[in-house]
């Protein structure tokens, strides 16, 4: 429908698309209870300005609502181009509305594009897609790994994938259902972003690292899950101290009974080691 | 509003972000004619026509025969100029400042959020603003209270 007619401005066809009851505050109350605070923005493609919210900006309280209110934009279009508008027109009605809806909640402002932050959320009504590029803090025994991800996917009806985003390597790939369960964002992504982590090192340390003299690596199955040991021998020869190779912390001193095991085990690799490098050296 | 709050600018890429009480800038008393679309307080989308009030470089005032929630985003369009004139101006998306009722309708002051053209004439930009009327303005503001 033409904007420029002579007379009165001609009505919007919405082709009877009412408007979703729940709007975008309701939606994001539901994941305030334990939120803790977080910095996010809002790019919406073809609004000038960002929305910025000092509090409310985490995966495990936006990303659920934002898709949810995305997603009724999207039916929006579809309506509003079906009555008869232009999808130009109908994309950049959908673009002010979302930014309308989401200005009415108090903790978001209108604010210039390109912040840094942590969480960056992008929505493009004009192709349906929403992308996040977030920060994961995953806590073991005291130690904090933070984790630079990216998702990606399509509004209407997913899936999404789930990048590290300094390595470019996929994480996941996770549907909707699962990113709606509590603990999903702060507990079980972080969790799988450091499992991927830790396989990835722990392959390439053994298979690039050279173990120093007096050290012992070893892969240890714990739950299904392939765990890296090293025993590394104290200065003086004094015992063995046992470290996490994945995080290189340090994780007790090998107990005397083991201490026997670990000393015949090396002297008979030992053995087999001069054995075999006296086979290689022999003139074929 | 005071009359010392049009005699200064902030450079041009601050206004669309400053806060309100912050952006000042000469306003002129021209009719234009616009278009208005955007979202009514139900929800529903609606595009009327009405006619400018006063207007500045980022800002305008205009009537609404409904009420506009304050700080819902729209688009404006001039569709001619105070003699009638026709405008070939594009649509740029604003914001709600302030909504106040006036005798049946609703006066609606807006701040556009793009440095985008929006008139159908040249308006004469306000001084630059001196590098310490930051400071100036914060001690006037805190003495203010």
């Amino acid at each position: 429908m033409a904007l420029n007619g002579k007379l009165a401005a001609p009505p919007i066809a919405t082709g009877g698309a009412a408007m979703d009851s729940k709007s975008f505050g309701q939606r994001l109350n539901r994941g305030r209870t334990e939120a803790v605070a977080s910095v996010g923005t809002v790019e919406i493609a073809g609004l000038p300005q960002a929305l910025h919210t000092r509090t409310f900006g985490g995966l495990d309280v936006l990303f659920v609502p934002l898709l949810e209110t995305a997603r009724a934009m999207i039916t929006f279009i579809d309506r509003m181009s079906a009555a008869g508008e232009t999808r130009q027109q109908a994309v950049s009605m959908a673009r002010i509305r979302l930014a309308s809806e989401m200005l009415q909640d108090p903790s978001f402002t209108l604010a210039t594009r390109d912040l840094e932050e942590d969480n960056v959320y992008t929505i493009d009504l004009e192709n349906g897609t929403l992308s996040v590029n977030a920060r994961l803090y995953a806590v073991v025994r005291h130690r904090t790994s933070l984790f630079k991800i990216k998702i990606d996917g399509n509004i209407a009806e997913g899936p999404y994938i789930v990048q590290n985003a300094a390595t470019g390597s996929v994480v996941m790939q996770v549907d909707e259902s699962q990113m709606r369960q509590p603990g999903y964002f702060t507990t079980f992504l972080p969790g799988e972003c450091l499992r991927a982590h830790i396989e990835k090192e722990a392959t390439s340390t053994l298979e690039k690292s050279e173990t120093g003299l007096g050290e012992v690596r070893i892969m240890v199955p714990v739950n299904g899950k392939s765990v890296p040991f090293l025993l590394r021998q104290k200065e003086g020869g004094a015992g063995w101290d046992i470290i996490d190779a994945s995080n290189n912390q340090w994780l007790g001193v090998l107990p005397q009974v083991a201490l026997g095991h670990l000393t015949q085990l090396m002297e008979g690799l030992g053995r087999i080691a001069s054995a075999f490098a006296g086979r290689l050296a022999r003139p074929v | 509003m005071p009359s010392d709050t049009v005699k200064h600018a902030l450079p041009a890429a601050m206004m669309a972000t400053e806060h309100a009480n912050t952006r000042r800038e000469p306003r002129f008393q021209l009719r234009f004619s616009i278009e208005v679309c955007g979202f009514g307080p139900d929800s529903q989308p609606f595009r009327v026509r009405t006619i400018t009030l006063d207007v500045s470089e980022w800002g305008c005032r205009f009537e609404m025969p409904f009420r506009m929630d304050a700080n819902c985003v729209f688009t404006l369009q001039a569709l001619s100029d105070d003699a009638g004139n026709p405008a070939k101006c594009a649509a740029v998306m604003f914001q709600v400042v302030r909504v106040v009722e006036s005798k049946g309708r609703w006066e609606v002051a807006a701040w556009k959020i793009a440095e985008a053209k929006v008139w159908p004439v040249d308006l004469p930009a306000a001084p630059p603003e001196s590098p310490d009327a930051d400071a100036a303005r914060m001690r006037q503001d805190g003495s203010e209270r």
